[in-house]
């Protein structure tokens, strides 16, 4: 597992195209002493689907926010899909290539209409309507809403909202979504279907995925695993790195999942159970090993 | 359950009339009214009244919706009639009590003013019934564009009123929520007398504000995450055009304006 | 002040297009000292039942009968709301006062208290939700997320309640602050409260409660103890509610020949039955 952020680059060696590199990105609020965001060190690769961990206030919202150049850093040089932003413009070709879906499904919704507000995104970057028309159509069918494409928001789920709000960056065709606590204010059917979305969007069209969240067993199923800490990288590796020891993440306000809690109880009474259990499926598969073995 | 708030008037439907550009029905509404106040008998009126009719026949709108719609005006038309039916001074006076007086004249005035309020209610309900709010504000957005060149904030004011239609069912959702948690904490919104209950209101109002501007603020961060940056470079997706029905419905309507004002020259009333 | 529910039902705008029947056929009775986790869908008729408990809504058919009293007598709800305390979701929304201490004091002043006992009333509240006494002339709004909740509590329980309904209290939070609620709660209910708690999380709920009730499509699905309960879980996850991941894994494990008791749902006796098994030979 890598460690501290400052040397997090180098922990992976055959590092494919880096499409968000940030360089000693710092971020301090005025009037604040401390840093929100503290010289961070990270490079994310293209196509991956990371999510990223820590308590309330430990820096992930503002780092999602200096991606999207909702704000400026104070110190250091984030660059999104080989761009820094410089100038309104670059703020604004990046804000097209990384997109950003946050928490109140509510309050980014800006029409009335379903359809209206999909288009929304794709009207601001100055689109000729008959290609908005084919990319809203596009976006509807693959968030499966396009039946609603009239709807009242007002008259939607949080989980559907959710959904629109996808639909409504994906129809600006980014490389990056950035997923800023998404699912916290839905149901777990809901939540279940979001991330499945995302998944989906990741693999089958390529886009990169940050997943922040408050939830172990989402960023579980990532490939890999940033926990943040007062504004610092604390951890950096795969879901399974990061999990395998509860003691540790407990320390940055976090909780292990269940089944890695309790490998690592049976582990003390002395069962010879492999490294880094961290889903119900593989502890089911290694003490089923175990049962044979007697 | 608030689920079913609807905004406005809108009844959906796909008649001509529906599909027209709402510039061309914010116009043609204007010429109604120009009509209606340039009217000075009741042949104009008739007129205007056969038309107005026509096109709610058209639009497949029910007379009910219409009557619904006055309602809310019921009390000033009856005002308005009796004001004119006492106070219009004549020399045909029918029946007279002190300083009140019936006239011939007066019946006249009362009758003309009623129905010429009535009337122009019922033009501006044919434009809300057959236009949704949106498509009202992007028509109204597209009519003011030229004078932005003198300064008039036309595409501002248009994404205000879109973005306070889209978060009124919001808010009526979120009074209920909070009345309903400062009531679980034994508030009493319904007695006492006018002091008490504008006091109970605080706790009602306070949270609802602070979560008004809570959500403007995430909304203006979401929209900005969006790329937007005012009106300039925008495209949309469904930008108004005029077609054949537009030009030809404005034609009318004009036709209309010129009879009423061909009506009033000639004298016939 | 035990609670009975008989055979209530719930139908909105009745008579209308958009009339709802949200919930049915509901049975039920609450014991003094009971934790009950209430679990189910969004729209599974939850928090209409919940809301019927402190008479903010009156049943369309049916009775429910807080401490004898019943809930469609006229005039009754300040009388129910005193007994029975409602916090909603997000509560920290309901804030509204210049400071903290005078905003947990409007639920006791509504009851007509006199000042001493609201002043006593309102500092214990504050100090069993862990508010320090520093932050008591403070405007609620300068508090974190998780403290204002907090605060929001302490202004239902500085009402004295001896019901206390807890509408998903955890939602939004970290782990962190999920895991100071559980602790504030266990609390709660050690002063001798009655606790209901509505909560999407199994295993908040399975972790905490001594009763479970399951709700689906505005009927209750199943009702017993968590052991029981959880011994359902292909009901449960047919309803789409997940189930512990140690009842996940017991489940699991017995098709694979573990032969684990079906009462498994806690990590911890998972280990020990696991440890049974493979150290028996």
């Amino acid at each position: 597992m890598t460690w501290c952020a400052n040397i997090s680059v180098m922990g992976f060696e055959d590092m494919k195209e880096a499409i968000i590199s940030a360089k000693d990105l710092s971020f301090r609020y005025e009037g604040k002493e401390s840093y929100a965001v503290d010289h961070v060190n990270i490079e994310i690769e293209k196509g991956s689907f990371v999510a990223v961990l820590g308590r309330n206030g430990s820096g992930k919202s503002t780092f999602a926010k200096l991606l999207n150049v909702l704000i400026e850093p104070t110190e250091g040089e984030i660059s999104v899909c080989s761009l820094q932003p410089k100038t309104e413009d670059d703020a604004f070709a990046i804000r097209q290539k990384c997109g950003m879906v946050f928490q109140n499904p509510d309050n980014q919704m800006v029409a009335t209409i379903v359809e209206e507000d999909v288009a929304f995104g794709c009207e601001n970057l100055g689109v000729a309507p008959g290609e908005i028309v084919r990319r809203v159509d596009w976006s509807l069918r693959t968030v499966g809403m396009e039946e609603y494409r009239k709807a009242a928001p007002h008259m939607l789920s949080g989980g559907q909202k959710q959904r629109i709000a996808i639909a409504g960056v994906i129809a600006m065709l980014p490389e990056v979504i950035v997923f800023d606590e998404s699912t916290s204010m839905l149901d777990p059917s809901g939540r279940q279907d979001i991330f499945d979305l995302a998944m989906r969007l990741n693999k089958e069209n390529n886009v990169t995925v940050l997943w922040i969240t408050h939830f172990m067993e989402e960023a579980a199923k990532c490939d890999r695993v940033i926990v943040m800490d007062q504004g610092r990288v604390k951890m950096d590796g795969t879901a399974r790195e990061v999990f395998s020891d509860p003691k540790k993440i407990e320390k940055f306000g976090l909780e292990a999942p269940d089944m890695a809690k309790l490998a690592e109880a049976l582990r003390k009474e002395g069962l010879d159970l492999k490294d880094g259990i961290i889903t119900v499926d593989e502890m089911e598969v290694e003490l089923c090993r175990l049962l044979s073995k007697i | 359950m608030l689920n079913n708030i609807s905004i406005g008037q809108y009844f959906p439907g796909d008649s001509i009339i529906h599909k027209l550009d709402p510039r061309t029905k914010i116009l043609f509404t204007l010429m109604f009214i120009v009509s209606i106040f340039i009217s000075k008998g009741f042949l104009c009126f008739f007129l205007i009244a056969a038309f107005a009719y026509l096109c709610m026949r058209i639009s497949k709108i029910s007379l009910k919706f219409i009557v619904r719609g006055l309602k809310p005006i019921l009390f000033i038309v009856a005002f308005t009639f009796l004001l004119n039916l006492f106070l219009s001074s004549g020399d045909d006076v029918i029946v007279k009590w002190g300083v009140l007086s019936i006239t011939f004249t007066g019946i006249r005035n009362a009758l003309f003013m009623a129905v010429r309020l009535i009337l122009l209610v019922t033009c501006t309900q044919l434009l809300t019934l057959t236009t949704s709010p949106i498509q009202l504000t992007d028509g109204l957005e597209r009519l003011f564009t030229p004078f932005k060149k003198i300064g008039f904030p036309a595409h501002e004011l248009a994404m205000m009123m879109s973005i306070a239609l889209r978060f009124i069912p919001t808010l009526i959702e979120e009074t209920d929520k909070i009345t309903k948690a400062q009531k679980a904490r034994g508030a009493d919104f319904e007695s006492g007398g006018v002091i008490k209950r504008v006091k109970a209101m605080i706790p009602l109002l306070v949270p609802l504000f602070v979560g008004a501007f809570r959500r403007a603020d995430e909304l203006a961060m979401a929209m900005e995450a969006r790329c937007y940056r005012g009106g300039t470079g925008r495209t949309k997706m469904r930008p108004l055009t005029y077609r054949k029905a537009d030009y030809c419905a404005f034609g009318i309507s004009f036709m209309l304006l010129l009879v009423v004002i061909a009506l009033n020259i000639l004298n016939v009333f | 002040m035990p609670v009975t529910i008989e055979n209530l039902a719930h139908v909105y705008a009745p008579g209308t297009p958009f009339e709802k029947r949200a919930i049915e056929k509901i049975n039920l009775t609450i014991k003094d000292g009971e934790f009950i986790g209430l679990i189910g869908h969004t729209g599974s008729g939850k928090s209409t039942l919940i809301q019927h408990i402190n008479a903010l809504m009156l049943p369309t058919e049916g009775k429910v009968i807080v401490n004898g009293i019943d809930t469609s007598t006229p005039k009754s709800g300040l009388e129910i709301r005193k007994n029975v305390g409602l916090v909603f979701q997000y509560p920290e929304y309901q804030l509204f006062e210049e400071t903290i201490e005078k905003d947990v004091a409007f639920g006791p002043k509504n009851l007509g208290i006199d000042e001493e006992e609201i002043r006593k009333r309102v500092h214990h509240a504050l100090r069993l939700v862990g508010i320090d006494e520093q932050l008591f002339h403070q405007s609620p709004f300068d508090l974190s997320g998780g403290q204002k909740r907090r605060v929001a509590i302490a202004g239902v329980l500085a009402m004295k309640p001896n019901i206390l309904i807890l509408d998903e209290p955890s939602a939004g939070l970290d782990p962190a602050g999920r895991a100071e609620m559980r602790r504030l709660i266990k609390d709660i209910k050690n002063e001798g409260t009655t606790v209901i708690m509505v909560s999407h999380s199994m295993d908040d709920v399975s972790k905490m409660c001594d009763r479970i009730i399951v709700m689906n499509k505005g009927r209750i699905a199943l009702d017993g103890p968590p052991c029981e309960v959880f011994k359902h879980t292909e009901l449960l996850e047919s309803i789409h509610l997940g189930v512990p991941a140690a009842s996940m894994l017991r489940e699991r494990l017995n098709k694979n020949g573990f032969d684990l008791p079906d009462d498994i749902y806690t990590i911890e006796e998972i280990k020990t039955a696991i440890l049974e098994k493979l150290k028996r030979r």
